[in-house]
């Protein structure tokens, strides 16, 4: 096997072309593959077997830890560390603690979301060999591109290439690491 | 889903609530010639709770046909049906009006000692009080009314016309004067000397909720029970179900937003309306709420499979109605009982009764069209 190969790519005029081919590849037992299209094709992601991401987790686990950061914050400073009498209200006011800890909960939840995307997906990533391949650049414009990744587990490079061309694309290239 | 089978569910659906609101309209009518007063009170909470589905369901059709959007496609027919209930619910609130001398204390002339009360005279009085209501429901019913007439001349299938988003955009602007007004009227003025300029947001936002909550309920439960549910994109359900959580939260913030200035401020006239809620097991009522129609549906709605199943998201609706109903007994009931949580049996019979006849002339409406419009089915999916 080519050891330098990164995959086998197949470019497609028409997104329901790109659907049907991703589900054909799942079909045939490839796993490791990714489709490329100009904008959200509703369904490739399910199709190539993309299930779900850990990023809701991380940006819950965000936002119950900037609630509890504000309100204890809050309630220590007011309560515990310098007890304030604020118009004959109790010390630990609940009402007068909700918008900020409602402001930290969003604040802590958005942060650990992106960190948790950018920590999960890889970005950035100034090299990517997908873009070795010719036509490329038109998966911002207007082809769709569907590329079976040399390391999965049934990946042989004549079948895959082979594979792809019985799905009627406009092409099928060899991408290089 | 056939044509026939839709309108013969609706047809079981119609007389079934039609059998509930009798049995209970009876029952109530026996209470009210006993505790005349305590009918009024509890009418006027069902009468609230009602009415509020129209309203709603008027500024879900006024906004899907600025914005588009295909949540809103399919909840056109059956926020047609609802907001064309409106007329009737005006005919139900004679009752308010004979009730007026046992609900509103104003309309007694109790108050005229009171300082600060007699300039408000000016505007709390039996004639301008009737008048403007209505001037409130007249306005909206002509604004639905001919939204539906041009829907209808223009047909399904093409987008949506120039004047029927026109009328729409002013639409939206009249209800929320008609309803700063009619909150003030209906609900504020229970207690005359409180004052909120924050009250018509949580009054609307109540009742875009409740009307949401139930158009989506009455959508998912025609989705798992028939063939139609496959012709639903998911994306629809879950757009609707991330609409429930926005409105969810937006409830909450205007509620809070009152609370905290109230609160805050800690004047007489202001605080009043909280303190009689405040003790006597009202508090209670506030947590029940607060989880109700805030804490639950938000953690439920959190996920997105939830969203995506029908089944499952009605369920997450029902939760949102029922503590939309415990929301108008909030408004109304502790201003009448402000010693302790009271609830009395026509409180249920008559809020029965109200919704079985609405839910009646709800389902003959919906099944006088398709229940969704040929737009939907026919769009393809794309990105």
């Amino acid at each position: 096997m080519n050891e330098s190969l990164y995959g086998v790519m197949a470019e497609f005029a028409q997104p329901e072309q790109l659907l049907a081919a991703a589900r054909a590849a799942y079909q045939a037992g490839y796993r490791k593959m990714d489709a490329y299209s100009p904008y959200a094709v509703e369904g490739v992601a399910e199709a190539i077997g993309f299930t779900k991401t850990r990023v809701p987790l991380v940006v819950l686990l965000g936002g119950i830890v900037g609630a509890l950061t504000a309100y204890g914050m809050q309630w220590y400073s007011a309560a515990v560390s310098y007890p304030l009498n604020v118009g004959g209200r109790p010390l630990h006011s609940w009402p007068a603690f909700v918008p900020i800890t409602f402001e930290l909960t969003v604040l802590f939840a958005a942060i650990a979301g992106l960190i948790g995307m950018l920590a999960m997906n890889g970005l950035p990533k100034p090299y990517h060999p997908v873009f070795n391949a010719p036509e490329f650049k038109l998966a911002s414009q207007t082809r769709f591109f569907l590329c079976i990744e040399a390391d999965d587990h049934i990946f042989n490079t004549e079948e895959a290439a082979k594979f792809l061309h019985s799905l009627g694309p406009l092409s099928v290239v060899e991408v290089e690491k | 889903m056939n044509d026939m089978a839709f309108s013969s569910q609706c047809n079981r659906w119609q007389l079934r609530a039609l059998i509930v609101g009798a049995i209970a309209a009876v029952v109530s009518i026996i209470g009210a010639v006993f505790q005349h007063a305590q009918f009024f009170q509890s009418y006027l909470f069902a009468w609230l709770s009602w009415s509020g589905l129209p309203f709603g369901a008027l500024v879900i059709v006024m906004m899907q046909f600025l914005t588009g959007g295909k949540w809103g496609l399919a909840l056109r027919g059956l926020s047609t049906a609802a907001f064309r209930t409106l007329p009737f619910i005006a005919v139900l609130f004679v009752p308010v009006l004979l009730g007026l001398h046992d609900l509103y204390g104003w309309s007694n002339g109790a108050r005229g000692e009171a300082p600060g009360y007699h300039h408000k005279a000016q505007y709390l009085n039996v004639p301008f009080f009737t008048a403007r209501s209505v001037f409130y429901f007249a306005v909206l019913a002509i604004i639905g009314m001919l939204l539906r007439r041009w829907m209808k001349a223009r047909g399904d299938t093409k987008p949506v016309s120039r004047r029927v988003a026109a009328l729409s955009g002013v639409g939206l602007i009249v209800y929320v004067l008609c309803m700063n007004f009619a909150s003030t009227d209906w609900v504020m003025s229970l207690t005359p000397e409180w004052y909120s300029t924050v009250f018509v947001e949580v009054f609307a936002a109540g009742q875009f909720l409740s009307a949401l909550a139930l158009m989506t309920a009455v959508l998912c439960i025609f989705a798992a029970h028939s063939s139609l549910g496959d012709t639903i994109p998911e994306k629809v359900f879950q757009d609707l179900g991330s609409m429930l959580v926005a409105f969810v939260i937006f409830w909450a913030y205007v509620s809070f937003s009152q609370f905290l200035i109230i609160w805050s401020g800690n004047l007489p006239k202001e605080i009043s309306w909280y303190l009689a809620r405040s003790g006597g097991g009202w508090p209670w009522l506030a947590v029940a709420l607060a989880l109700g129609q805030l804490f639950l549906p938000f953690a439920l709605l959190l996920s997105r499979e939830r969203k995506r199943h029908p089944r499952r998201l009605a369920r997450v609706c029902f939760c949102i109605l029922g503590a939309n109903v415990l929301n108008n007994f909030w408004l109304v009931a502790p201003t009448f009982h402000p010693r302790g949580i009271y609830v009395h049996w026509l409180d249920l019979t008559v809020w029965l009764a109200l919704g079985g006849f609405w839910f009646a002339l709800f389902f003959y409406f919906l099944k006088q069209q398709p229940l969704l419009p040929q737009e939907l089915l026919e769009v393809p999916q794309h990105g």
